[in-house]
C-alpha cells in the first residue's frame, strides 16, 4: 500500500464514520420529537380526567446512555392516579429496524412501544406501535415474538383505544374493599 | 455368525465434519460483522434482528458461536461411534485369519448380535487387543459422558468437563490413528 493509498483509506473511512454519526444523530433528533408528540397525544387522550383532578402528568429528566449516541437527556413522562404511577420511560433509538423505543411502566405490567417507520407501516408516516404488553393479571400480548419466528406481523398503531387498554392492564385491578 | 447388514452411508463423516465447523465457524463470523457493521450505518438488517440493540447482537452470536460448538461436538462424537461400529461389524464378517481381535469380536456378536456396547464390549475389547492404546480408548470414554449430556438435552449439570470441537477432534483422530482404523473420509 502506498502512502496515497493509506491516507486515501484513512480519508474515506473517516467520512464513514461521519456519515454513520450523522444517522444517528438525524435518527435521535427524530424520535426525540415523536417522543414529544406522543406524549401531547397521551395528554390529550387523557384531556378529561386531567381537567376534572383524577390524574395529574408530569415529566423529569432522565439521561440515556448509548453506544453511538453517548449520554443525553430525555424526559419521563409520569401519569399520577391516587398513589399509582405510570411511567412513560423512553428507551433511546439504537435498535435495530426501527426508529426507537418507550416502555410504559404500570404496577402490574408493562408494555414496549416502538416508533415504526413509515415503510413498515400502512400509514404513511412514522407511527408508534404496540409491540408488547406483558400485565400480570390478564393479556400477554408479544408480537415480537412472532415477527422473530417469522411471521409476517403488523403491530397495532397506538392511539387512544389501545393506550385505555395499556393502562387498563399495567395499572393495578380496581377491588372495592368497602 | 456373520452379521448380515447393510450400512446406510449416511453416517457423518469425521474429517468433513471438522471442516464443515471450519467453514461455519468463519461464516458465523464474517455474518456477525456485517450484521453489526449495516446496523452501525443505519443499514435495514432481516427481520430476525428487528429491535435488537449491538449488546444483544453480541449475545445472539456467541450463542449461536456455543450451539454451532455442541453441535459440532456431538456429530464428531457420533461418527467417531459410527466408524467403531462399522469397524466392528466389518471384523466380525471378515475375519482374517490370525486377527485376535477380529475373532474376539465375532465371539461378542454371537452373543450380543447387534446389541454390543459401544464401551464395555468395542473399547475394552480394544483395550485389551491393543494396550499401546490405552490412554486414547481411556480419553474417549472420559469424553462419552460429555456426548451422552449433550445427545440428552444437556438440561442436567455435568460433573465432567465440557469440551470443545478441536478438542474432540484431536481425541477423536488420535484414537482412530492408533488403532489404524480409517475414518471414514
Amino acid at each position: 500500500m502506498t502512502l496515497h493509498e493509506f491516507l486515501r483509506q484513512k480519508k474515506s473511512l473517516s467520512e464513514a464514520r461521519n456519515d454513520d454519526k450523522l444517522y444517528w444523530k438525524a435518527k435521535q433528533h427524530q424520535w426525540l420529537s415523536a417522543v414529544k408528540d406522543l406524549y401531547g397525544d397521551i395528554q390529550k387522550w387523557l384531556q378529561s380526567s386531567i381537567k376534572q383532578g383524577v390524574v395529574t402528568v408530569k415529566t423529569t429528566p432522565k439521561i440515556i446512555t448509548e453506544p453511538y449516541l453517548g449520554s443525553y437527556e430525555v424526559e419521563k413522562l409520569e401519569i399520577q392516579v391516587g398513589e399509582e404511577t405510570v411511567s412513560i420511560d423512553p428507551q433511546g433509538v439504537e435498535l435495530a429496524n426501527v426508529l426507537g423505543e418507550v416502555m410504559i411502566y404500570g404496577q402490574a405490567g408493562q408494555a414496549k412501544l416502538w416508533l415504526m417507520p413509515a415503510h413498515h407501516t400502512d400509514e404513511n408516516k412514522n407511527v408508534w406501535c404496540l409491540v408488547s404488553l406483558f400485565a400480570n393479571v390478564s393479556d400477554i400480548m408479544d408480537s415480537l415474538a412472532n415477527l422473530r419466528k417469522g411471521v409476517k406481523k403488523t403491530f397495532p398503531v397506538l392511539d387512544r383505544n389501545s393506550f385505555a387498554k395499556i393502562l387498563m392492564s399495567i395499572m393495578q385491578p380496581n377491588i372495592d374493599e368497602s | 455368525m456373520k452379521a448380515n447388514f447393510s450400512p446406510s452411508g449416511s453416517q457423518p463423516h469425521f474429517e468433513s465434519i471438522w471442516s464443515c465447523y471450519g467453514v461455519s465457524q468463519n461464516s458465523l463470523i464474517a455474518y456477525r460483522a456485517s450484521i453489526l457493521a449495516n446496523f452501525k450505518a443505519g443499514k435495514a438488517l432481516p427481520a430476525h434482528f428487528t429491535g435488537m440493540r449491538e449488546r444483544q447482537f453480541e449475545e445472539y452470536f456467541e450463542q449461536c458461536r456455543k450451539e454451532l460448538d455442541y453441535v459440532t461436538c456431538l456429530q464428531l462424537l457420533s461418527a467417531i461411534e459410527a466408524i467403531l461400529r462399522l469397524d466392528f461389524l466389518g471384523r466380525v464378517n471378515k475375519l482374517r485369519p490370525n486377527s485376535k481381535i477380529d475373532q474376539a469380536f465375532r465371539d461378542i456378536f454371537e452373543v450380543k448380535t447387534f446389541k454390543v456396547n459401544l464401551e464395555e464390549d468395542i473399547l475394552d475389547k480394544w483395550k485389551e487387543y491393543k494396550p499401546a492404546c490405552v490412554n486414547e480408548i481411556g480419553t474417549l470414554k472420559q469424553i462419552l459422558r460429555f456426548r451422552n449430556w449433550l445427545a440428552h438435552g444437556r438440561y442436567w449439570q455435568p460433573r465432567f468437563p465440557k469440551y470443545a470441537p478441536l478438542q474432540v477432534y484431536t481425541i477423536g483422530k488420535n484414537l482412530l490413528d492408533c488403532l489404524q482404523i480409517l475414518n471414514g473420509t
